[in-house]
């Protein structure tokens, strides 16, 4: 942009006498804010025909300014929220059905958006607590789906187990064993199936009273004389897992109750049951 | 420099009924002129200048010192003004018979204005063509294009013509201010 070709064409003067376009206008008005010398340029204009007008200058009748003070203490003023973007609008539309309409407008504008707000938070509200409960159900659905996986191994296993079993139990090397209780123990029975062969049994321990607290049942082989531990029985299981049981000699199996988590000899004082084989 | 005139206009967008006097009695005879001069009825630009002031009153918060002076503004507002009546006025006019005035250039400063600073128009002394110019474009409010159209000239003509105008005006008032200034000392 040359600003002294700017300057040059006329353009000012026509701005400062009113004959230019609205584009024009605003094309002055917003190279004059953008450079001081075509500012400087429009300043000077402006007082050029401001003391042109002061020179043509007529005396206003009397009078007239006593009817315009009285006039004006039943006028309000427009406030400043009333600025409308076009000058040129508001000096040269006196009618005041547009500063109504614009004020219509904006206070249409300003509840709509008060309305709008509103609605947003609401929604954002309501978006959150959707948020935290799906969030919520997310982590339940995952403990619920790890709880029912491990229910599902779980299961699987027992299925696992009871095939393996009824392997035991029903092949034909596999020999059926009523455990009786002891003389302490009259009442207390057991049940063992033991594959000679495979050298594993399966324990049912059904019949046994269920054990104090701290205490837990013990199982045992006796082989050549010497008491072999098999392990402790599950508290909670009637039917063992299949025992692998690799001794020579064995005479009977046995089943004490001990302290929890066993001991290494048998306490023959709490004897329950035992079978010879 | 203008401080005190800053205070008034400040005062009057504050709804001072005193600032509002005030301003009234500096630029009331300058802007009954200019409405005088465009509308060439002494009723009408009386009721015109009243009706102006009170836009002045009501909008004196829109004013906006980036673009003028607070005259200039006020200046803007009575043109306008008086520029809608004038169109008014000669579209009745057009319409009662086929007597025109406009093609016939009425030399300017026919009103009896009595110059603040002892001269009595000072645009007699611009070149005639140049008078035209700010005729038509200040005084009736033709656009430059109207202008060229009416006055049978090249819009680039109309544009250098107000350039001139203006500067010379300028040149005029420097000389103006100075015997003032002289007279005053």
């Amino acid at each position: 942009m040359d600003i002294k070709e700017y300057i040059e064409s006329g353009i000012i003067e026509s701005y400062v006498l009113g004959a230019v376009s609205d584009q024009e206008r605003r094309e002055v008005e917003c190279m004059s804010k953008i450079y001081p010398e075509i500012e400087a340029e429009l300043r000077l204009n402006q007082a050029s025909i401001e003391s042109y007008v002061k020179s043509i200058q007529v005396d206003v009748p009397t009078g007239i300014k006593d009817q315009l003070m009285d006039q004006i203490k039943s006028i309000p003023q427009d406030s400043k929220l009333t600025i409308v973007k076009n000058e040129n609008a508001e000096v040269k539309d006196d009618n005041s059905s547009s500063i109504v309409f614009m004020r219509r407008v904006a206070a249409a504008a300003v509840i709509l958006v008060l309305v709008t707000g509103g609605v947003l938070i609401t929604q954002y509200n309501s978006n959150q607590n959707l948020k935290a409960k799906y969030a919520e159900l997310e982590i339940n659905s995952n403990s619920q789906k790890a709880e029912l996986s491990d229910e599902l191994k779980g299961l699987t296993a027992s299925l696992d187990e009871m095939v393996l079993r009824e392997q035991i139990i029903s092949s034909k090397q596999t020999k059926e064993y009523q455990m009786d209780g002891t003389a302490n123990q009259p009442d207390a029975r057991a049940k063992v199936y033991w594959n000679a062969s495979e050298k594993n049994l399966l324990l049912s321990s059904m019949g046994l009273p269920a054990p104090e607290e701290g205490k837990q049942y013990q199982l045992w082989a006796i082989a050549g004389g010497v008491p072999v531990d098999l392990g402790v029985l599950d508290k909670k299981r009637v039917f063992s897992k299949p025992i692998s049981v690799d001794v020579n000699n064995l005479q009977a199996f046995a089943i004490t109750l001990e302290k929890d988590g066993g001991s290494e000899t048998p306490n023959l004082e709490e004897l329950y049951v035992i079978v010879n084989v | 420099m203008d401080n005190q005139a800053d205070v008034l206009i400040k005062e009057l967008q504050q709804g001072s009924e005193k600032a509002f006097g005030l301003l009234y009695d500096q630029y009331s005879s300058s802007l009954y002129g200019l409405i005088l001069k465009i509308v060439a009825d002494d009723g009408l630009a009386q009721d015109l200048l009243q009706e102006c002031f009170i836009t002045v009153w009501k909008k004196a918060s829109l004013y906006d010192p980036s673009k003028g002076s607070f005259f200039t503004w006020m200046l803007n507002i009575c043109r306008n003004r008086s520029i809608d009546e004038l169109r008014k006025v000669n579209r009745q006019r057009t319409h009662l018979d086929q007597i025109v005035a406009t093609n016939e250039i009425s030399p300017l400063g026919d009103a009896t204005n009595v110059d603040a600073i002892g001269l009595n128009d000072i645009i007699d002394k611009l070149p005639k063509e140049q008078q035209v110019i700010i005729d038509y474009l200040y005084f009736r409010g033709y656009t430059q294009k109207e202008t060229s159209e009416e006055l049978n000239i090249p819009l680039g003509t109309v544009k250098t013509r107000a350039r001139y105008a203006l500067n010379e005006l300028k040149n005029v008032f420097v000389i103006i201010v100075l015997i003032w200034i002289l007279k005053n000392t």
